[in-house]
């Protein structure tokens, strides 16, 4: 199928009728949707599926709540207009209003229409409702192929369990031939048992036959069994498969718990820091408090004495001071300091100097004078050792307050996170996992129950063939003969068939394999660690890493490509699906490129025009800026500009989202 | 003859308030290594604003022997005291220390409360 226009009508963000035109041509099949968040981008995406394949429920939230409330609503849709091979298609859904107002969804009246060929009952002719032919041109299992987020990829939910498988079988076109493999089953069953109904008729062999019908009977009942065991399996599988999804959440429960733990020893940490630094402030305190606040007093009291008027006279008295401590200093020794001996004589020509010293203090001098005179005595090293200190006491208050606001900040992302891991329900993730083993060994039990019957049906096909050769000794009717040699070639038909499907079920996953592995290897950034991708026969997508390990895309697996590899790897798969697939679909991608790294980035722009016969892009001209844009030019047609004229949208349905411009180049 | 007096360790300042003298010189938890240093902080911020106040004679007040403190805290102690004397006497000397210091244990007192049991030197001179 190939998209010619989409016209969409008031669908969610689309106010009014929008008109699209998509790039079809081989040379030029990109088309590019630029709109910033929350504008339309994806409303596009969804207008895509609606008119494809319809909503499942609430289809008054699909309405553009601006265009809802206004006089003259005649409704929404979305119609697309295109090619199926050589038929001109037009595809339209819509949603009539049944009443003037309509308030609920059962106020609304669905239409689909198909025109092909520009005849509006072709599928009656065709005996086809319209639901079957659009599942002709794309299932809706498997439109996660062709429609995707690229922001929101993940490579395990593409690769996983039966359901997948069943989506992929069907991409690849193998679901037909398993179906045709069925019916030749049917086929030959009903030859078998218009033999044995004929054979029944011979007296001769009739004891035989009876015989056999018995056996058949059983064996019928038995292939019931296994058929029942079958879906009981796939229902335990799907089962399976839900609740490993849900025990992922296990995991990201597991990831906050380790987070909030890291957390919480960071802030104890710098509890632990900050009280070490209190305590080690409280034995800087204990030793040096003191001294500080004399030495603070001391500083101030001197800058008081310093202004006063008595200051002159302190420092006379000071130096008279200083004086006669040297002569009473001198007195003790035995020398004089120009190195004769200090007689008598001597000492008492000092002590008449001291008395003269000591006269000019007492009489010339005023109490205060004296009171600064020894207040400037003091020795200078306390006091500037007591100034260094507060300069470190005030270094270590800064310290700890940085330190409290750090213990702050860690509290604060401790509790976030707390509050985050409290609204996981760990009861019921366990209950979950104990839901998990039980169906596990359900599984296990069903499997060798169909073991069992297998073995059981293989026996009794065994006593069959016995009995048929017995009849066929005693029956030699040509009627029989002929019923046995229909009987005979469409065993062989159906084995052949059988062999057919296996082998090309097994071409199609190795197509799949080295297709997405080729592209794989194309948009990483790493070719380095990474070999390729694998695929195993159920479809379950592994890495290859570049010693040949095989990554699993398992909750439990603790290390994992980062979350851009990721999405990589998912895109790359889901290309390698759209090379095998039988039918060429257009691929429509929202955030083609968003959360990827540069490098990825220009390697995603890269294939984006390969990833089909025909590629619709949507994103911001933030995401695809200029460079990707001058990459992406010559493959593009068409360019949208979408913006929303309701600039300040109460609610997001309350949006009125237009094309703004319309190009066919970037410039 | 006008003269500065001596430390005469015939006379001992007294202090009061032995439960918080007590409480600051905890081992674990003071803020003060000795009651001496928490006495000589004391004075010298009764001296700084200027607070000197008589002890009240009914409490039972103990005493220091200025031996209890180092060499460094006595020079500044007395340098300090020195400036503020009204008198020669040294019984003034005393009396002018223990009062400025029992004048400053208000101020102690009240920065521990504003600071949550904690001395704030910022405070006390910023």
């Amino acid at each position: 199928m190939i998209i010619n226009s989409v016209r969409i009508k008031n669908f969610m963000a689309f106010y009014g009728e929008q008109h699209f035109n998509i790039s079809a041509e081989k040379e030029k099949n990109v088309t590019v949707i630029f709109a910033s968040n929350d504008v339309g981008k994806s409303c596009f995406f969804k207008a895509i599926e609606f008119v494809l394949f319809g909503v499942p429920s609430s289809q008054i939230s699909y309405i553009n709540g601006v265009a809802l409330r206004e006089s003259g609503f005649d409704g929404i849709y979305v119609s697309l207009q295109g090619k199926d091979g050589k038929d001109e298609i037009e595809i339209t859904r819509s949603f009539i209003p049944k009443t003037s107002k309509p308030e609920k969804s059962a106020d609304l009246q669905e239409d689909l229409s198909v025109t092909i060929n520009g005849d509006t009952d072709a599928l009656k002719n065709r005996k086809l409702t319209e639901k079957e032919y659009l599942r002709t041109l794309i299932d809706p299992a498997i439109s996660m192929y062709f429609l995707f987020d690229g922001e929101k990829l993940d490579p395990a939910k593409f690769a996983r369990g039966p359901e997948n498988k069943k989506a992929i079988m069907r991409t690849l076109g193998l679901t037909e031939i398993e179906y045709a493999r069925d019916d030749l089953k049917k086929v030959t069953k009903d030859i078998d048992s218009d033999l044995t109904e004929l054979q029944k008729k011979d007296n001769k062999s009739k004891e035989i036959a009876e015989r056999k019908a018995e056996i058949k009977k059983e064996v019928d009942v038995c292939e019931s069994q296994v058929e029942m065991i079958k879906q009981e399996i796939e229902e335990v599988e799907t089962r399976l498969t839900k609740l490993n999804e849900e025990l992922e959440k296990h995991e990201e429960y597991g990831k906050l718990m380790e987070k909030t733990l890291n957390a919480k020893e960071r802030w104890e940490e710098s509890k632990s820091h900050c009280r070490n630094l209190k305590n080690n402030l409280m034995e800087f305190l204990r030793a040096y408090a003191s001294l500080v606040i004399s030495a603070k007093t001391y500083t101030k009291l001197q800058q008081q004495v310093s202004t006063s008027h008595d200051i002159l006279a302190g420092r006379q008295v000071e130096k008279l001071m200083t004086i006669s401590e040297f002569i009473e200093d001198l007195r003790k020794e035995a020398l004089c300091v120009c190195g004769t001996e200090l007689n008598s004589d001597k000492l008492r020509s000092l002590d008449t100097r001291l008395e003269k010293i000591r006269e000019k203090m007492g009489t010339g001098t005023s109490f205060a004078e004296l009171k600064i005179a020894v207040f400037r005595k003091m020795r200078n090293e306390p006091i500037e050792k007591g100034g260094e200190y507060f300069g470190t006491y005030l270094a270590k208050i800064e310290e700890i307050r940085e330190k409290e606001r750090e213990v702050r900040e860690r509290e604060d992302e401790k509790l976030e996170l707390q509050k985050q891991l409290d609204s996981f329900s760990v009861t019921d993730l366990e209950a979950r996992r104990h839901q998990l083993i039980v169906f596990e060994e359900k599984r296990e039990e069903l499997k060798d129950r169909k073991s069992k019957y297998e073995g059981r049906i293989e026996k009794m096909n065994e006593d069959l063939r016995k009995l048929s050769a017995q009849l066929s000794s005693l029956n030699v009717s040509k009627e029989c003969m002929e019923f046995e040699n229909q009987l005979r070639i469409a065993k062989e038909a159906e084995s052949v068939f059988r062999q057919f499907l296996d082998k090309l079920t097994e071409k199609k996953r190795e197509m799949v394999e080295n297709d997405s592995s080729s592209v794989f290897r194309e948009l990483t950034n790493r070719p380095d660690r990474y070999k390729g991708l694998k695929v195993d026969e159920d479809y379950k997508l592994m890495v290859q890493m570049a010693s040949d390990d095989l990554y699993h895309f398992d909750a439990s697996n603790p290390i994992s490509p980062s979350t851009g590899q990721s999405k990589i790897i998912a895109m790359s798969f889901l290309a390698g699906i759209n090379r095998v697939a039988k039918g060429k679909v257009p691929v429509v991608i929202d955030n083609p490129v968003g959360l990827f790294s540069e490098d990825h980035r220009v390697n995603v722009i890269n294939y984006l025009p390969k990833f089909s016969e025909q590629v619709i892009v949507m994103a911001t001209e933030e995401d695809l800026r200029d460079k990707y844009q001058k990459q992406l030019a010559p493959f593009v047609d068409f360019i949208y500009y979408l913006e929303d004229t309701n600039k300040n949208p109460a609610n997001i349905d309350f949006s009125k989202t237009m094309i703004k411009e319309k190009a066919r180049s970037f410039d | 003859m006008t003269s500065i007096p001596e430390i005469n360790h015939k006379y001992r300042p007294r202090f009061t308030d032995s439960l918080f003298y007590g409480r600051l010189t905890d081992k674990d938890k003071g803020v003060f290594a000795t009651k001496a240093q928490l006495f000589t902080a004391s004075f010298m911020l009764g001296v700084l604003n200027n607070l000197r106040e008589e002890l009240p004679s009914s409490e039972a007040n103990q005493s220091f022997d200025f031996t209890n403190f180092d060499k460094t805290d006595l020079d500044l102690l007395y340098t300090v005291a020195v400036l503020k004397l009204e008198n020669e006497s040294e019984e003034e000397l005393t009396k002018c220390i223990e009062e400025y210091a029992y004048g400053g244990l208000s101020i102690l007192k009240r920065n521990f409360e504003n600071n949550d049991g904690m001395l704030s030197l910022r405070d006390l001179f910023d």
